[in-house]
């Protein structure tokens, strides 16, 4: 660490008050865990609340496990790199989410399977082998999806409260936060995860809506537009050619999102804990708005943070993160604005060995740094406390829905004996904590220069690839075969090749420029077409009742 | 319509819907917890019944 990085994170608001306000929250999370234990005695009550949640709860449950504390850095960042532009992917998730919710697709058939795990219909539709296949590759791609949460989460923390980044700041508060979700989780399983995500909304829902117009009024959105229209190259058309993202990527972040919002295990399992398949249609269409909220807000944030630092932050904070931008020599390659960043022509020339493809190693730090400089006492407390709620609002759902599947999906189907309910309950708590545990590790190690939303997007494509497909295919195709599902979530997988390190090997072994987002595409549509194909050529061989049935 | 006004105007109406949307989910989800809460109890007082 620098000792200008050091300087820049330590100048903060947050004050004693505000650590007083976020211990407080904390506390209530850990009773809230304790007395709820009571009522998690079943398996059904453990991982899927006794399927008894009800549409407005249903809601602020999707959305606290939806907003994540990642949810709100990944957002910031793409929205202090890439401007306005990047609010084209809150709006697309919300769009796809309305649509489910109308329709109903997958989602609503699934529910009326009253199955607690998507792999459980796997069995029930196509076989054993196919749901231990889809539980394993699911589980994998989930846990490696959570790998950076915890890391990214630490960085909002430290960032925001000031506390000292060389001292093991990032490494105690991940330890910290990761006790207290499995302590909780742990006890009162989906029940405790339901009322803390409640909590969480609530305080959520009004830390960011005093945020936003706490942000808005003091630097002025004259202010933020013109900065973004001054020094980016392209804020706010996502299809330009000068964009960051880019047609390949737009269209990537649609059918993504359609595929997510469908099938994506966490979601899914608020979906299947819905006392109805009305209440769950419920559920989508109204968390369309916040779906579309948790992206657009955030990114707002990562803009005022830019804003912030061209027109407010003093020259150390200013020069520190206006090293994260596009350089002007770059921009300027790309046929547009030439010579007018010249804020960034300043840093860069001054600093050049910072670059690294449009990457900065602490750009994630700028959005926390700003809202430690611009909120004032106690406000920066409850926006911390929500963060902190979001942070683990989305890791005990997440660790849930890992551990439960491990269990019933991949352990239970392979054992021969059966297990009982009491034991279920033990494995699915050993597995929470194993899995914390590799979180942990995962997010002190692994270091990776793709936007964390690329590194999001390119996990949980390995898994929602293949399962999209064989979902879809096996609720409204007949002809959907075991051969072919299994084809289908194998090919999915395949979107393992767009992480960063396997990609550049690809690139370089092929001479191509692939993308992240071209790679998923390509992979997706190597799942649809196996899966189809070899339905038709390997059709399941009726049983003795279907035949009867058809005779 | 320029790409500027179609993000200022999602940013208006979510800031706007959002707020509506939280007041209502607030409210009517506690009522849902208690109504969860009476049911799980429900289920566990008969879980008990049949275990004696």
């Amino acid at each position: 660490m620098t000792d200008q990085f050091r300087k820049v994170i330590s100048d903060t608001n947050f004050s004693s008050l505000d650590w007083g306000i976020v211990i407080a929250y904390l506390m209530i999370s850990v009773v809230i865990g304790l007395l709820v234990k009571k009522y998690a005695s079943t398996m059904a009550a453990y991982i899927g609340a006794g399927r008894g949640v009800g549409t407005w709860l249903g809601i602020a449950t999707m959305t606290g496990t939806e907003l994540g504390l990642i949810t709100v850095m990944y957002n910031a960042e793409l929205g202090y790199k890439d401007g306005f532009a990047s609010f084209h992917i809150g709006v697309v998730f919300g769009l796809m989410t309305l649509v489910i919710g109308l329709s109903g697709f997958i989602v609503g058939p699934l529910r009326r399977e009253k199955v607690l795990t998507i792999p459980e219909y796997y069995e029930k539709r196509y076989g054993k082998s196919v749901r231990v296949t889809g539980a394993i590759i699911l589980s994998l791609a989930g846990i490696l999806n959570m790998g950076v949460f915890l890391n990214i989460g630490s960085k909002f923390i430290v960032g925001i409260t000031g506390l000292n980044p060389d001292a093991m700041a990032v490494p105690i508060v991940m330890t910290l936060l990761l006790v207290i979700v499995l302590f909780y989780t742990v006890l009162g399983g989906m029940i405790s995860v339901i009322i803390t995500d409640y909590i969480q909304f609530v305080v959520l829902s009004f830390g960011m809506i005093a945020t936003t117009l706490f942000a808005m009024n003091r630097l002025g959105m004259e202010t933020i537009i013109s900065t973004v229209e001054k020094q980016m190259a392209s804020g706010f058309n996502p299809v330009s050619a000068n964009s960051d993202f880019g047609i390949s990527y737009v269209t990537f972040t649609i059918v993504m999102a359609l595929m997510t919002c469908a099938v994506w295990p966490t979601m899914v399992a608020r979906a299947l804990v819905m006392e109805s398949e009305t209440a769950v249609k419920k559920q989508y269409t109204w968390s369309s708005i916040s779906m579309t909220m948790r992206m657009v807000i955030p990114a707002f944030w990562g803009i005022c943070a830019f804003a912030f630092m061209h027109q407010v932050a003093n020259k150390d904070v200013g020069d520190y993160f206006l090293r994260t931008v596009k350089p002007a020599e770059q921009v300027a390659e790309d046929g547009e604005v030439k010579g007018e960043s010249s804020d960034v022509q300043r840093v860069t020339s001054s600093e050049p060995e910072y670059y690294s493809h449009n990457k900065h190693p602490n750009a994630a730090f700028a959005m926390p740094v700003f809202l430690g400089r611009l909120l004032p006492m106690g406000l920066i407390g409850v926006i911390t406390a929500a963060m902190i709620a979001a942070f683990m609002s989305t890791h005990d759902s997440y660790l849930l829905c890992w551990s439960s599947v491990i269990v019933q999906d991949v352990i239970a189907p392979l054992r021969k004996e059966s297990i009982s309910v009491k034991g279920r309950i033990t494995l699915t708590r050993i597995f929470v904590v194993v899995i914390g545990v590799f979180v942990w590790a995962w997010g002190l190690f692994y270091e990776g220069d793709d936007r964390i939303w690329d590194y999001l997007a390119v996990t949980g494509s390995v898994y929602f690839t293949g399962a999209a497909v064989i979902l879809a295919g096996g609720l409204y195709w007949k002809r959907a075969s075991t051969v072919g599902a299994m084809a289908g979530l194998l090919m999915g997988a395949t979107a393992i090749l767009g992480m960063e390190d396997i990609r550049v090997l690809i690139n370089e072994a092929l001479n191509t420029s692939l993308i992240a987002p071209q790679v998923s595409l390509i992979s997706i549509s190597l799942s649809i077409t196996t899966f189809v194909v070899l339905s038709l050529l390997f059709p399941d061989i009726p049983t003795v009742d279907e035949e009867a049935e058809i005779a | 319509m320029s790409w500027k006004i179609i993000w200022l105007t999602t940013l208006g109406l979510v800031l706007c819907s959002f707020a509506v949307m939280s007041v209502v989910v607030s409210f009517l989800g506690a009522r849902d917890i208690r109504k969860l809460f009476a049911r799980l109890q429900d289920a566990s007082d008969t879980d008990g019944e049949e275990s004696e």
